[in-house]
């Protein structure tokens, strides 16, 4: 779906739970494995819309990102004994929907490579999903904001996974570099340099938009 | 005044987070909670490992056609083994029991060769003690062996024979009444003698002299009585008979 259609059409504020916790995720955790629903439902209030926007902004598709936004919860709930709390929650979960990501990335690469449709595009453009003309009339301001929206998310997704997972927790969902090291795996001066890097290569390809 | 290089990327990556921070959001569709339980309801109504049972199942099926087919393979070569008594060719076979037994050539060879399973092997050697006992209670006076017309050697079927057990080597004993008949005579045990009761045709006794009526006395250095056992050592090749009031003694003569 284009970027246009989501930002006028599905966005939500997403004015999560989160900030005002009844319960602490470790406690919801608990509770769920003690097989009480309505906490795992908690959970995935407070979780849906950040992970479904970290996915979209990483893939760059959005019903791509809402499967593997549900798949995230699936294996949370089936993995949930084996959970334990000396990381943060949204640390762990995150760090599912990554992996998740990234083998959807892989998968995408080996389509690539034996789609024989892939022998006959010249042009990366033509890659890019398609999208229906929309007929609705649009301001011109909006117009505008869409197209750099375009071009920012289809920046991040030239990103390489290594700095585009850093940069898409970082700048878009707001995540500590702590946080975002606890995510990857990484120390923290790695994620820096990481995240620095991946600023940079914004930046050059996003020269002249900003 | 000149611009600082890096201060100047410094705001334009302050800018490119912005721009990212900036980026609208999108949320999940309202049927999300839903769709997350519907796939965990399907996901346990499929039992977890229910494909373990069948891939078990053939992979035990699997071993035990090869342990199978692997034992009916060692219990062949075991039939094939015990059926057929080993054979073994030698030069220079005496043609006499009483040369020394160590070099008779009735050693049983090894019917349990080395690429024989280790089960295969026990098979083979418990048929082969039971083919040996009742080779020993059906067997005959001698059997003749059969004479290569080539190189002189000589073919024997190495069924133990009762007499001496060369597994046993030099130690071995054989009692007189096993002995005799090895040499062609039938002879008993009265008034304290081996009495002679008669001699095969075509036998190393006959050859050597021995005809009915004869006492044995000894046999080689070794006087006889009825429960006499011989070893190797023992056996030579002169045996000692009263004829009449005569005593003779026999020897094979070499050739």
């Amino acid at each position: 779906m284009p970027l246009d259609m989501i930002g006028r059409g599905r966005t939500e504020v997403h004015q999560i739970s989160v900030s005002e916790p009844k319960l602490s995720d470790h406690a919801l955790i608990e509770a769920t494995k003690n097989g009480d629903e309505q906490a795992f439902s908690e959970i995935i209030g407070r979780y849906r819309n950040p992970i479904t926007n970290y996915l979209y902004r990483f893939l760059n598709d959005y019903e791509e990102a809402v499967d593997l936004a549900q798949e995230t919860f699936v294996r949370v709930y089936f993995a949930i004994d084996r959970y334990h709390t000396g990381f943060a929650f949204s640390t762990y979960i995150y760090r599912i929907a990554t992996n998740l990501a990234i083998s959807e990335l892989r998968k995408r690469k080996r389509r690539t490579l034996l789609s024989l449709t892939g022998l006959f595009q010249s042009d990366p453009e033509e890659t890019a999903e398609y999208q229906p003309k929309d007929d609705r009339p649009l301001p011109d301001e909006d117009l505008i904001e869409s197209e750099q929206n375009q071009i920012i998310a289809r920046a991040i997704t030239a990103l390489p996974p290594k700095y585009r997972v850093p940069i898409v927790l970082r700048d878009v969902e707001g995540l500590s570099y702590e946080e975002v090291a606890g995510v990857m795996g990484l120390g923290l001066g790695t994620t820096k340099s990481r995240i620095s890097r991946g600023r940079a290569l914004l930046r050059e390809k996003l020269d002249g938009h900003v | 005044m000149k611009e600082d290089p890096s201060e100047n990327l410094q705001l334009v990556d302050q800018q490119v987070s912005k721009l990212l921070h900036n980026l609208p959001r999108v949320g999940s569709p309202g049927d999300f909670e839903a769709k997350v339980r519907s796939r965990i309801a399907n996901s346990k109504s499929v039992p977890e490992r229910k494909w373990l049972v069948p891939t078990f199942a053939s992979a035990s099926l699997l071993v035990l056609l090869t342990f199978g087919f692997i034992f009916w393979l060692s219990g062949d070569s075991a039939d094939l083994v015990a059926s057929q008594p080993p054979t073994e060719v030698v030069d220079s076979v005496p043609t006499s029991p009483f040369a020394q037994p160590n070099t008779v050539v009735d050693k049983p060879t090894d019917p349990t060769p080395a690429n024989i399973p280790i089960a295969g092997r026990e098979i083979a050697a418990e048929r082969r003690r039971i083919a040996t006992r009742s080779d020993v209670r059906n067997r005959s006076n001698s059997r003749p062996p059969t004479e290569s017309p080539e190189d002189g050697s000589e073919v024997r079927l190495l069924t133990p024979a009762p007499t001496i057990n060369a597994n046993v080597g030099s130690t071995a004993r054989v009692l007189l009444k096993d002995y005799f008949p090895m040499i062609g005579v039938d002879a008993s045990f009265e008034n304290n003698a081996w009495v002679v009761r008669n001699v095969a045709p075509e036998t190393i006794a006959s050859r050597i002299g021995v005809i009915q009526g004869d006492v044995v006395e000894s046999i080689g250095s070794v006087r006889l009585a009825e429960t006499t056992t011989l070893d190797g050592r023992e056996l030579e090749n002169k045996i000692t008979v009263r004829r009449g009031n005569e005593l003779k003694t026999l020897e094979r003569r070499k050739p």
